[in-house]
């Protein structure tokens, strides 16, 4: 009993310390859905905690609890039958809230442009700072798959940002 | 992919990097966890073993007991303090004494403030 309150303590740390990256990532990979990223970002927490005994301590914390998170939101994706839908709903509602052309670019409307794999390797690596190797641990693939995800997707991200006078503003 | 690109995209994100406050957040993570059944089974046992306790101190009318060994202790402690024999001791070890006494209290009460 000491030692389960022990680790309940411990994991409420860790929890604190990881829920704005976590959230953060999914809101990403939503396009800017809060409620849904954080019945995610739940679940992924709900899981490292039954599955803390699992982690070897061969890759760091972070690294094993992304991979849990885009493991949850692979499967949300799966499971939801109307994701890109979603998505552009999403991304319309807040282009429709955001309509003043003086506003900064959105995000979520850049990341639209991307597919999956190359919006989560490109935020992994452009927001979270994670390296091509743990991007590749965290997803599954190979590195050289990462790496032609990243070229494709900064690519399309690059092109966007300059047709929408991005580069002129700086 | 230029070098003029690789930092307008970099400084796209980080300009755009969201930083989130937890506004109970890890709360509410917390209590979704699931509780160990053997925390559910301590206290269930608990709940059992102090509800006997209960009621076996309302049918053996126990507080009546615990009045009187109350009593009892207390009139001993009273006996046993009066019946001290100082004569033997001089003021100087009678003050060393309390002093003792007062300094090893503050020391436990400074640990237990730590």
């Amino acid at each position: 009993m000491a030692a389960e309150q022990h680790n309940r303590k411990a994991f409420n740390e860790l929890v604190v310390r990881y829920q704005s990256p976590i959230r953060r990532f999914f809101l990403n990979q939503t396009l800017g859905n809060e409620a849904l990223s954080d019945d995610l970002a739940q679940d992924t927490f709900v899981k490292a905690y039954l599955n803390i005994t699992k982690f070897r301590g061969d890759a760091s914390f972070s690294t094993w609890l992304y991979r849990i998170a885009y493991n949850v939101f692979y499967d949300s994706t799966r499971n939801s039958k109307h994701t890109e839908d979603l998505e552009t709903a999403e991304v319309s509602r807040r282009n429709a809230e955001n309509s003043d052309t003086t506003v900064s670019l959105d995000i979520y409307a850049a990341l639209n442009t991307l597919n999956n794999y190359e919006r989560t390797c490109l935020t992994l690596q452009l927001m979270e700072g994670q390296p091509i190797d743990k991007i590749a641990e965290i997803m599954g693939m190979a590195a050289g798959t990462v790496k032609s995800h990243l070229f494709r997707g900064k690519d399309k991200m690059t092109r966007y940002l300059k047709e929408n006078g991005y580069d002129r503003k700086r | 992919m230029t070098e003029r690109d690789d930092d307008l995209l970099k400084h796209f994100f980080e300009e755009h990097k969201q930083e989130l406050t937890d506004n109970g957040f890890s709360a509410q993570v917390m209590k979704k966890l699931p509780r160990s059944p053997i925390q559910t089974y301590n206290r269930l046992w608990t709940f059992f073993c102090c509800m006997v306790g209960l009621a076996f101190i309302l049918f053996t009318r126990g507080w009546e007991l615990a009045i009187q060994v109350a009593r009892n202790a207390g009139v001993l402690f009273f006996d046993a303090l009066l019946g001290v024999n100082l004569s033997g001791f001089t003021p100087l070890v009678l003050f060393g004494g309390m002093l003792t006494i007062i300094g090893v209290t503050i020391y436990n009460l400074s640990l237990l403030k730590d």
